[in-house]
This record gives C-alpha cells, structure tokens and sequence, in this order.
C-alpha cells in the first residue's frame, strides 16, 4: 500500500529516509485568512480551526499541519489577560507572578481550562477531517515562553539573583507542558511540540542549568503517550543548539538565522531530526512564488536527503501569500506546472542542442540536483553506466533546475517531470529510474536511426 | 585614586554591590562625579553592548549588567552638575502602535542609556502622536521597535506622520525588531537600522557625528 502523507512525515521525524522532502506550513492564524476570518474569531472556534487545517492540508498539499499556532493558551489558562487582534495571535497583557502571585495561587490547569477546550475539540474534528493521511501537530507553550509569559520579564534577572526561583518555576512550567501535550496526544495528534522562541534569548550555560534538565523529561514523557516530539525555536538560536540536540527531542525546527548545513550536521551527530527555515517575511509574505520556488529549493538542497522537514521559520503571518505557500508545495511535490506557465508568460527561450550531429547521441538528464536528490542521483548514475559502454558515442549532460537555461529546455522539450532523460531531445524516461537494459537499447535505436 | 577598571569590571560582571561599593568610594575620595560615569560606568557598558552584539553575553547579562549600572549612577547622580553630562542626544524609543512587545525595545534603551544617551521611553504600543509630541518635547531620534509582521508597517506609518508634522527633517528615526531588515529600512526611509541592541549604539553614534 502507498505511503500516505503522514507516514512520509513521520519517517523524516524519525530520520529514516524517505523518497522525497516532507513539508509542513506553519499555518496557525493564517488559517483565518483561508477563511476570510479574523484571528481573534479564527483561534476561538473549534469548527473554523478545523475547517482552516482541512483547507491549508488540501491548498498547500501539506503532510503535516499545525492544529493551533498560539503560544498564549497555556498563558490564558494560568490567568495572564489577553490583548486580542484581528491579524495576529492573541499577546499576553499581564504576567500573575510579576503582581505579588506564588505558583500556588495559579489556577489548577485542566483540559476545560481557557481555550484548551477550543484547542483540544479542534485536534478532533481536524482528525476527522484529514484522516491519516496529514499528521497533526499539537503545538504546546515550552517552558521557558510560558515561563516568561508567567514571571514577566524580571526573568532574566530572577535567572542570576534567585536561581532557585526559577527551577521551580520552569519545573512547574514543564508540568503545565507536559500534560498539555498528553491531552493533545489523546485528542489526535502525531507529534506534540514544545515551542520555546525565548530559549534563543540565554546563553549555553543557562540552557544547560535550567533548560535542559526539564525539557529531556518532558520529551520522554510525550514519548511514553506514543507521541513524535518536537522542539520548536526561533531567532538566533545557534550557539543553544547542540545543547538542545542533546536534550533528545525526535526533531528540532529553526528559523531563517539558523544556517541548515550547519543545523544539519550538529542534529545529524545526535541523531535528532530537523526542519526549517523558509524566509517568513521576505519570502513568504512579502515576496513572490519565484521567490518562494528559489527558497524551497534552496532549503531541500542545505536540509539534505534524510532526517530532514522543509518548513517555514515560525508560524506564518496572517497575510501570509496563499500563492507563496502553493509554489512552496510545487517544488515539494515535483509539479513544474505553475512554474512553467510562468516562464511561459514571460515568454523566455533558448537555444537547443544540435541533436542530429551523426554517430553521437546526446543524453540530458533534467534533475533537481543529483548532489541532493537521490532519485535524481540514481538517475544520473544509470546514464553515467551506460555511458561507459557506448565508447564515445554517448554525450551526457545534467541539467540542474536551478540553472537559468533548465526550465526553457524543459517547456521546449515538454518535460513534465524530474528526473527525466532525454535522448536526443526526446523525452525517454520520466521519474522512474530505468534498468540499464532498457536505456541501453533506447540509446542504440537511435543511433542506429542516425546511421 | 578610583579604580575605574574594577568598576567596569563591576558593570560588566553585573556586581550590584560591588559596582556600587566602588562608586561610594570614588565619590568618597572625591572623584569627580563625571569621571565616574564617564571613565567607569559607561566604558563597562560599552563592552557589554560588544560582548551583546558578538553572542557572548544574552538578555540575561545584560539586564544584570545594566542593574549594576542602575545602581551605581543612582549614588552619582546627586552629584552630577547640569553640563557635567552632556547627553548625546536624547532619543524617544517605544514599541508601535498595536504591538505589545517590549524586551527588545527595553534592552535597546538600556544600552542607548549606558551609552551616554537620554532616553524618553514611551512604553509599548504607542502611536505615532506620541512619538510626535516627543519630538516636540526635545527628542531629536526617534527610535521604533516592532515584533510582528503586521505591526511593522506601522514603523513606517510614524515615520509618515512625522514627515507630516513637518518634524522628520529634524530628527534621526533609528528602527528595529525581529522582521524588520535594512531593506525595509530604506524602503520607508528611516535613517538607521541595526539587528540588535548592542549594535544600536555603534550605528546611531555614527548616525549623529
């Protein structure tokens, strides 16, 4: 049985290979948009939200999917006000423990607090919207965030005068993220998340004294409910990554200030998962699809072929361009279409080989890049053996799409496909890799049509 | 003789007591008041807005070393006679309308401050009025912050209206936050950006000579 969606993503999430990028757009209050619904209306209804990962799973060709982008209902569930607006997330107003509050004075935390019910009731229905085929996520306050969102940020300071202070507050913050992630879980969702942007704030040695002792467990506790968890960061988090790697989580996503490669071979050496960094604003929501197209490409050949998930850097802005977000998965899915009747339009040619050159045949392999797709790369080095045996007869050339002239070729040619090889400008096999034999006697017939 | 080398070294360290110690003993000695600041405090925050700038030091360190800092100028501050201190400029910083984010903006004005300028800040999500009436109260830069994509152009919507007001002539608008870049800056012609705080005072030191 074909591999669905969701099994590709969790396959990535769990560094097996797989046969091609899994994607997953950080649709969180833009699903508003989908819906032509403000945030503040948006993130407070169970039957919208699932409507909206419903849209963006089918839209975006998604294989996995946000349920509620919202760093602030754990926060409003604890007592922090809420200042709401119509193309944002919900801000938190006012921080309990800053105004003379214990922990023991918070409110007990339960799946009926706040909008945890909102949240919980839309994990289910988009369950039931996309089936198994899109894995869910379920995105959950991580300790440090919400530890701010609860202290204010006299934090900061609390980490070097009162150092005790704030391990039991991160202890409790830990709890509140921990059984948040097991309600999801049991709700629906594959893989639950802790989202901690501040913890690019400290440095590694307050990572390593007070992040880290709580965020080990709580991956093991989200693990033993049978969830894929996740870490999620932002800004300028790189001197914090390795110790985040070594905390274990399945997979750790960054945004664009993290270099992939980079990110890639630290997660890579523990053994842990990754994903990123699509630009949000220059690319996604204040460029084009070109742009969008280059930074998809860009990021799967950095991310490299396992172990790796292309996403945005952090939950996309409400106005957020649907046509970026689908470019994004036409490169993820292989589909030139959209692409092509844009070069169309601009109406952009070049100049063809000379095909008919007597006793040569020439054989161009369009790929993606062989040096980072591995279809691609089984391809070229199908020709590349059969090569060997024509003594000279056979000329090959890869063409890489990123290449300016690769996309003109393609819509002269009419290759629909990537990888595909063309024999003498005829397109001869498209994405399946063919047995030697059989390119072998496409190559001779035509040069025995040539004789 | 003051030890102004273990009073930056306070500073930087982030040793309330100790930073405040040495400054009552300088003062004590009879030190001036404007050497303390000046060859003391304000050096040990310029190395903490560098360390800032080259990941060294994070948030933390820096609210600790500018609590040192805090300290020790409440003892001068009695002391310090009108022109002792020539403020560099007096900057009116504040987050913009419809944004509620104020880490950024305050790490920015803690090291404008240790810097050796005036600062007026005028909070979180404030509008452009405000920056307005600031101007007219004597600030002469404008310092915008925001955090969210949708609030970002609303930098650009001070600016405007500042430009209406007839005053943008006048003043240095210096902008930043986490979407902001310095395309965006020299799209809606704003005189300064910098991607963090500790290189906020390098660029708007620059901006002003």
């Amino acid at each position: 049985m074909a591999q669905t969606r969701r099994e590709l993503l969790l396959d990535a999430l769990h560094c097996r290979p797989t046969p091609r990028t899994p994607w997953v757009p950080y649709v969180g209050c833009h699903g508003g948009k989908l819906l032509h619904l403000p945030a503040d209306v948006y993130l407070r209804d169970p039957e919208y939200i699932a409507t909206g990962v419903a849209t963006a799973a089918e839209r975006y060709r998604a294989d996995g999917l946000p349920v509620v982008f919202d760093l602030q209902v754990e926060a409003e569930a604890l007592g922090c006000e809420l200042v709401w607006s119509s193309e944002n997330p919900p801000a938190v107003n006012s921080h309990p423990l800053a105004h003379g509050l214990d922990l023991s004075d918070l409110p007990e935390i339960t799946p009926d607090s706040g909008r945890l019910p909102v949240v919980i009731e839309a994990i289910r229905r988009a369950r039931a919207r996309v089936g198994d085929e899109v894995a869910l996520f379920g995105l959950v306050t991580g300790p440090f965030t919400l530890a701010l969102h609860l202290l204010g940020s006299d934090i900061f300071l609390e980490m070097v005068l009162n150092e005790e202070r704030i391990h039991a507050l991160l202890a409790y913050c830990a709890d509140i993220a921990g059984r948040v992630g097991e309600w999801y879980r049991e709700a629906g969702c594959d893989v639950v998340a802790a989202v901690d942007p501040m913890t690019s704030q400290i440095s590694p040695a307050h990572f390593a004294q007070f992040i880290a002792p709580v965020a080990a467990p709580l991956w093991q506790r989200w693990a033993a409910v049978g969830a894929t968890t996740a870490l999620f960061v932002c800004g300028d988090a790189w001197r914090n990554v390795p110790g985040m790697c070594a905390t274990k989580p399945d997979a750790l996503f960054v945004d664009e200030q993290i270099d992939l490669v980079a990110m890639g071979e630290v997660a890579r050496a523990h053994g842990v998962a990754f994903g990123g960094n699509i630009p949000l604003t220059t690319v996604l929501l204040l460029g084009n699809t070109d742009d969008a197209r280059r930074a998809a490409r860009q990021c799967i050949e950095l991310g490299g072929a396992t172990g790796y998930v292309l996403a945005p850097g952090c939950d996309m802005p409400y106005d957020t361009k649907p046509e970026n977000v689908a470019a994004v998965a036409e490169v993820v899915h292989g589909d030139f279409t959209g692409e092509i009747a844009a070069k169309e339009a601009a109406a952009v040619t070049i100049e063809l080989p000379d095909y008919t050159k007597p006793g040569e045949v020439l054989v161009e392999v369009v790929t993606l890049d062989s040096l980072s797709c591995a279809p691609c790369q089984y391809m070229v080095e199908a020709v590349r053996a059969v090569e060997a045996q024509f003594g000279g007869q056979v000329r090959w050339v890869e063409h890489k799409l990123k290449e300016d002239d690769t996309i003109p070729l393609m819509m002269a040619l009419g290759v629909k496909s990537i990888p595909t090889i063309i024999i003498d400008g005829a397109v001869t096999f498209s994405s399946i890799i063919p047995e030697a034999t059989k390119l072998r006697e496409s190559i001779e017939a035509r040069l025995a049509a040539k004789a | 003789m003051a030890d102004f080398n273990s009073m930056q070294e306070a500073v930087i360290g982030g040793n309330l007591p100790e930073a405040t110690r040495l400054t009552q003993e300088a003062l004590d000695e009879g030190t001036a008041p404007s050497a303390i600041v000046n060859d003391g405090l304000i050096p040990g925050m310029l190395v903490v807005g560098e360390k800032f700038k080259n990941n060294e030091f994070y948030v933390p360190e820096v609210l600790i070393a500018a609590r040192a800092m805090k300290g020790a100028m409440a003892l001068v501050k009695p002391f310090l006679k009108e022109g002792d201190m020539p403020a560099l400029a007096t900057v009116a910083i504040g987050t913009v309308q419809g944004d509620l984010h104020d880490i950024g903006k305050n790490l920015v004005a803690m090291m404008l401050e240790g810097a050796g300028f005036k600062v007026m800040d005028l909070g979180v999500d404030v509008s452009p009025e405000k920056f307005i009436e600031a101007v007219s109260d004597g600030a002469s830069v404008v310092a915008l912050s925001a955090l969210l994509t949708t609030t970002m152009p609303n930098i650009g919507r001070t600016i405007e209206a500042l430009k209406e007001a007839g005053l943008k002539d006048g003043v240095k608008v210096i902008i930043g936050g986490a979407p902001v870049t310095q395309a965006y800056c020299d799209e809606i012609g704003a005189d300064g950006y910098s991607p963090d705080a500790g290189s906020c005072v390098d660029m708007l030191k620059a901006l002003i000579a």
